[in-house]
């Protein structure tokens, strides 16, 4: 009887963790925060979705291309449906701190290049990305698989600080899959290079050329290590 | 700086090599009675701008870093400007490209000299 009392308040002590927990980590909006003077990010949906952006200085907008704000700080997009979410584009708008991404699974385009991101880019299947591009951050980690992108024809992770050949040579092997995939129709371009990234080692080589010389995909990456 | 490197290997049906996606590229040789297939690899790892394109589209334009490898055609340039005017006189198709490394307004009324 004790013993079921304790089992049961050390459960209850658990879950009402995990529900604060996931409360903090999915509140089901996009977080960003910038650092610049202005601030002009932009989503295209299909459909009506409800869309909010709720600024740093508290004002919002809901126009999936809202005007352009001049505050800094903590900004949040919230959209009704994210699967209505086609292209995210949030490129060059001084962000930083971590990216934390979501399965968009009919994003087409994503693009978080030229900001300061900082940590790990947590790759999704995005089976309708064309082009994924997060190059010019400062992000020193790739998790999840390049193997499911089939439509992808850009792929750029280069001028990040990826220093861990082992993730170079891990996305040279998702990649080879990827390119082999059953639906896969048009070549990609990929690049890793960087003056903070790693090369590959051997075995990254080895599917770098598969990817060039099988399927004619363009591929820069720093001299193996 | 472009190197070439060379690849020979032996494709067992003309139907089999033409669905190579190296097959139609300049640089490929394929004979059809011993069957060798020859693809020309380039290595590009010059500090200058890459320009990567097919003869009709470009595919990539890269500030030199790192080392690029491709079957496509390939040109060195010392500046970006160098690049897109290259662009505009081979008259390569940039929509593809859309904005990631090259806006659409560099090429816009952009004076050839």
């Amino acid at each position: 009887m004790i013993r079921s009392h304790i089992r049961n308040h050390i459960r209850k002590h658990i879950y009402s963790h995990m529900n604060k927990y996931e409360e903090v980590e999915d509140d089901g909006l996009f977080h960003f925060t910038n650092t610049g003077a202005t601030l002009s990010p932009y989503i295209e949906v299909a459909g009506t979705p409800d869309i909010l952006w709720t600024w740093a200085d508290g004002t919002t907008d809901n126009k999936a291309n809202p005007d352009d704000v001049t505050c800094i700080g903590d900004n949040t997009l919230s959209v009704s449906d994210w699967d209505a979410v086609t292209v995210f584009d949030f490129r060059d708008q001084h962000l930083t701190g971590e990216l934390v991404t979501k399965e968009w699974p009919e994003a087409t385009k994503i693009y978080f290049h030229i900001n300061s991101y900082l940590g790990n880019i947590q790759i999704f299947p995005w089976i309708k990305a064309e082009r994924i591009s997060f190059r010019d951050n400062d992000f020193t980690s790739i998790s999840g698989s390049l193997q499911t992108q089939i439509k992808m024809i850009l792929c750029y992770f280069n001028n990040n600080a990826i220093s861990l050949s082992a993730q170079i040579d891990k996305a040279m092997s998702d990649l080879v899959v990827n390119a082999g995939a059953a639906g896969r129709t048009a070549v990609c371009n990929v690049n890793f290079s960087g003056i903070n990234m790693s090369g590959p080692t051997s075995a990254g080589t080895v599917n770098k050329d598969i990817l060039v010389n099988t399927y004619s995909w363009t591929v820069t990456l720093n001299p193996e290590v | 700086m472009i190197k070439l490197k060379e690849k020979k290997f032996r494709i067992e049906t003309d139907a089999d090599a033409k669905k190579h996606p190296a097959f139609p590229k300049e640089d490929t040789i394929y004979n059809p009675l011993t069957r060798e297939f020859i693809i020309k690899q380039k290595k590009i790892s010059g500090k200058d701008w890459r320009l990567v394109h097919n003869g009709k589209k470009v595919i990539d334009l890269i500030e030199g870093k790192g080392i690029t490898y491709t079957l496509e055609k390939c040109v060195e340039f010392k500046t970006r400007v160098e690049a897109l005017k290259e662009i505009k006189i081979l008259n390569l198709d940039t929509k593809e490209f859309e904005i990631l490394n090259l806006d659409s307004k560099d090429l816009e009324g952009m004076v050839i000299s």
